[in-house]
């Protein structure tokens, strides 16, 4: 490698280190050594581990309810052949990229429809209302991983076992459950690291009384001005985070199964009355999970004081004057969460790709570049939004007045996306390819444009689609640093739920379901460009 | 041989969509004895299988077992074993986990498990292979499992589908002797699905031939090779020289100059089977062919012989060169006769 190879090298690694670990190394500073407050006196209350102890039952529990409510559709979408199989497949992603803030709201409606909003069942503000949101939000993770590994899975096995006697439950119970178990274990453990580190849902949802973790860190933060008590808590969240991450690594090493090589088994047509049965229940169980709060949320949109109509989207247009609570006009927030978040994906890809080719070298900088860049996946927007509060905004780095800290945020969220689309690809390039290319006499760059980026332009194109999507609705993060000449759209949906009267609920409404349309559209590119055989996201 | 009927097929019959791939099937497989489905890829061999495991719905016809309609009995309550095609073994599973697993389904004890388990790995020749993983077997080790594996549970029939499909030619002559003497020491009846006439003639006591849904003839493998009923079954045990003939009323017909005479065969057109062991050298009548080919297989020679303008195959000991004459007859007795 030549020098100017060399310093690109550094480029990636410099980005992490001084948005990442500069600000995460700032939070631990400040919770451990902090001289504001006594980190044993906030870590001896009473209340934060209560706080403490609800933000890990109710990160279960929706781990557990999303798990077995995805087992079906997980199934349906391995074994059977349907029209419309590849729809379901791409739109059952939808809800995962949605925007937390779409989510709470989609969930406002629907217990609105269904009449729970109060009286004497009312859901608003309660656990059930979180722990929901949680499975749907959830859901695709787990349908998705696992169909993808059962649909390879030789069910032949099964017919196997039958022939030794078992039953059909025993042999799915003993054959392909054990077989599911390390997709299964993988899935779960992500689910409940984003509900354990649930943010949006829980504020918008969960009410003033409903606290975890994510949500103390930020009343601490930013209502109270508590940064040191902020710091301490945030701390403790992400000892449970690693904990959590080496945990699920453990068990998934242990039920790992090496599966002799085949190709993908073909999905069958259902035969007869039962199986037909059993693949509409199937199917009616994701579109009651997925469809039911999304429904909800644009049937709510579009009602007006006497019947249905245009008058929520009407009045967020600038021409009827600014929505009183909005800094910037509803069209404006729009504008400035497309270009904040295409500059996101573009700083996420480029940054991906330059430490995705830096591992694919290996050496002691590719396998650092490599763990060094999966960090961010646990880490959760509100530490991000705090830890760039705590570290970039005095000097050297006083980025605090500048928007764009918006998009650099939004891209360290991004890229666990475009390194999870691009890292397998790039592993996958057959090494004699690029032997075979060097020995006709090809510069390595001739080397690297002939061979792996044909090879990777569809996966970073999906990466980068991802990054985009995710961007555009992140608010963990955004909520931190949002300026309010640069209103992003999550934030403005903040920021019109906190408002009584059914005018701003209704605009919040029109404007989720504005997000949600640009969140789908981006991800249907994705679907469209993902490389053949893919997987995961 | 003859014992009571272990297995009865009448007139089943399968159906894929528009595709008959089992049609009106009859086979009856009697106590210990061992029978192989033998016929070309997609002739409906596996799917035979499958029906009569339970695993594939049957459109028409009855599989009785044991004096028991099955119709009604769903695959694991059948009671037989049915070994699929490679990599069939459970990769979660060690090879005695494996082994082991039909027996935990009936609720044996850990003890009793072990000593059949070992037993069952001794017999197919793999002691001391319990605790290995799956992933680290021979392709041969990993069928030899698989069939301890369908043995362990002492099903009375057991079903193979192509147990040596994908092994190297050598290894799959021994694991078909092999699998012989293991099904014999456990005294069960078989039925073995191959597409290999020399695993089929290896294992089994009967061969009953597929082709595209049917069961065309069923016999001994001498009786097949004696008298083959179609040049499709002659074909596909290896015989590919036929000759067209015409049988007087006293049964005699010619084959390259030769008067031959079969007064047991019917008079008429028909097509005579030659296989390679009908032409020999010397002998009564003999004449002079001419050499036009020959291919080495080791131990013979598959030589390619002109009888005047008709081309016969023989099988020689001694290389000949190209247009070299030979002295050779036909042994009438070794030839079968189809319709033409």
């Amino acid at each position: 490698m030549n020098r100017i190879a060399r310093m690109l090298a550094l480029l990636p690694i410099s980005f992490l280190a001084v948005f990442f670990l500069y600000p995460l190394a700032t939070i631990l500073s400040r919770g451990l050594l902090g001289d504001g407050a006594d980190p044993m006196a906030t870590l001896g209350s009473a209340s934060l581990w209560r706080v403490a102890w609800f933000t890990l039952w109710q990160a279960a529990l929706s781990t557990v309810l999303t798990t077995a409510l995805a087992m079906p559709g997980a199934w349906v979408l391995a074994h059977r052949r349907f029209r419309g199989r590849a729809l379901v497949r791409a739109g059952a992603v939808v809800p995962f990229v949605l925007p937390t803030v779409v989510v709470a709201t989609a969930f406002s409606a629907l217990f609105a429809s269904l009449g729970v909003d109060d009286g004497p069942i009312s859901l608003a503000q309660s656990t059930a209302a979180i722990v929901m949101a949680h499975v749907f939000f959830n859901y695709a993770v787990v349908l998705r991983t696992v169909s993808t590994v059962w649909e390879r899975l030789d069910i032949g096995l099964e017919d196997e076992a039958r022939m030794l006697g078992a039953t059909p439950w025993q042999a799915f119970r003993m054959i392909t459950l054990p077989r599911l178990a390390p997709a299964v274990l993988g899935s779960a453990s992500i689910v409940f690291l984003f509900s354990f580190t649930s943010f949006g849902v829980v504020l918008l949802l969960g009410g003033p009384r409903k606290a975890t973790l994510d949500t103390e860190i930020w009343r601490y933060a930013t209502q109270r001005g508590e940064l040191d008590v902020a710091a301490v808590i945030s701390v403790l969240q992400l000892v449970a985070v690693i904990g959590t991450l080496v945990l699920s690594t453990v068990f998934q090493h242990r039920y790992s199964v090496r599966e002799p090589t085949r190709g993908v088994s073909r999905a069958r047509r259902a035969v007869g009355t039962r199986q037909h049965v059993a693949q509409w229940l199937c199917l009616t169980s994701i579109a009651v999970v997925l469809g039911g709060p999304l429904v909800a949320l644009v049937e709510r949109s579009f009602r007006t004081s006497g019947g249905y109509g245009l008058a929520s989207y009407r009045s967020l247009s600038a021409g009827e004057g600014r929505i009183s609570v909005l800094p910037q006009s509803a069209s404006e927030a729009v504008t400035n969460s497309l270009w904040i978040a295409a500059l996101a994906a573009l700083i996420a890809t480029a940054a991906g790709l330059g430490a995705a080719v830096v591992s694919q070298r290996g050496g002691p900088l590719g396998s650092l570049t490599e763990a060094a860049y999966l960090l961010p996946l646990g880490t959760s927007g509100v530490l991000l939004g705090l830890g760039f509060l705590l570290a970039l905004d005095d000097p050297p780095l006083d980025l605090r007045t500048s928007w764009i800290l918006i998009p650099l945020a939004q891209a360290l969220v991004g890229l666990p996306f475009v390194l999870r689309a691009v890292l397998p690809v790039i592993a996958s390039i057959d090494e004699r390819l690029r032997e075979a290319a060097a020995m006709l006499g090809a510069t390595p760059t001739r080397v690297w444009r002939a061979v792996d980026l044909p090879a990777i332009w569809r996966a970073t194109l999906m990466g980068a689609g991802f990054a985009f999507a995710v961007s555009l609705g992140e608010f963990g993060a955004t909520v931190f640093i949002s300026r309010p000449e640069r209103l992003t759209v999550p934030v403005a949906i903040f920021r019109l739920l906190g408002r009584p009267g059914t005018a701003a609920q209704g605009q919040a409404m029109a404007l989720s379901v504005i997000l949600m349309a640009l969140t789908t559209v981006s991800i249907l590119v994705v679907e469209r460009v993902r490389p053949r055989g893919s997987d995961g996201w | 041989m003859v014992g009571d009927r272990r297995l009865e097929i009448r007139g089943v019959s399968v159906r894929f969509d528009r595709l008959l791939a089992v049609d009106a099937v009859d086979l009856a497989i009697e106590e210990t004895e061992i029978v192989a489905l033998l016929g070309p890829s997609g002739c409906g061999k596996s799917t035979l299988l499958r029906a009569i495991a339970g695993l594939q719905p049957v459109d028409s016809g009855s599989i009785v077992y044991e004096g028991v309609d099955l119709a009604p009995v769903p695959p694991h309550q059948r009671g037989m074993g049915l070994m699929s095609q490679a990599h069939s073994l459970f990769p979660h599973r060690s090879v005695a986990e494996n082994v082991a697993f039909g027996l935990e389904l009936r609720g044996l004890s850990g003890e009793q498990r072990r000593l059949r388990v070992e037993a069952m790995l001794a017999s197919v020749g793999l002691a001391g292979y319990d605790a290995r993983r799956i992933d680290g077997l021979s392709g041969g080790e990993a069928q030899r499992v698989a069939l301890a594996r369908t043995l362990a549970p002492g099903p009375t029939l057991v079903m193979l589908d192509e147990p040596m499909g994908s092994l190297d030619r050598e290894l799959r002559e021994r694991l078909a002797v092999d699998i012989r003497r293991t099904l014999r020491a456990e005294g069960v009846s078989a039925l073995v699905v191959t597409h290999d006439q020399d695993e089929a003639f290896t294992i089994a006591d009967r061969v009953a031939v597929m082709r595209a849904g049917r069961v065309v003839q069923v016999g001994t493998p001498i009786e097949l090779r004696r008298a083959p009923r179609s040049t499709f079954v002659a074909g596909f045990l290896g015989i590919d020289t036929f000759v067209d003939v015409v049988v007087s009323a006293e049964g005699e017909f010619d084959i390259g100059g030769l008067v031959l005479r079969r007064p047991d065969w019917p008079a008429g057109p028909a097509i005579a089977v030659v296989p390679p062991e009908a032409i020999v050298i010397g002998g009564a009548g003999a004449v002079t062919a001419e050499v036009s080919q020959q291919r080495f297989r080791g131990d013979h020679f598959v030589t390619d012989v002109l009888l005047e303008g008709t081309r016969l195959v023989m099988n020689l000991v001694e290389p000949r060169r190209e247009g070299n004459a030979v002295v050779v007859s036909i042994d009438v007795d070794r030839l079968a006769r189809v319709d033409g």
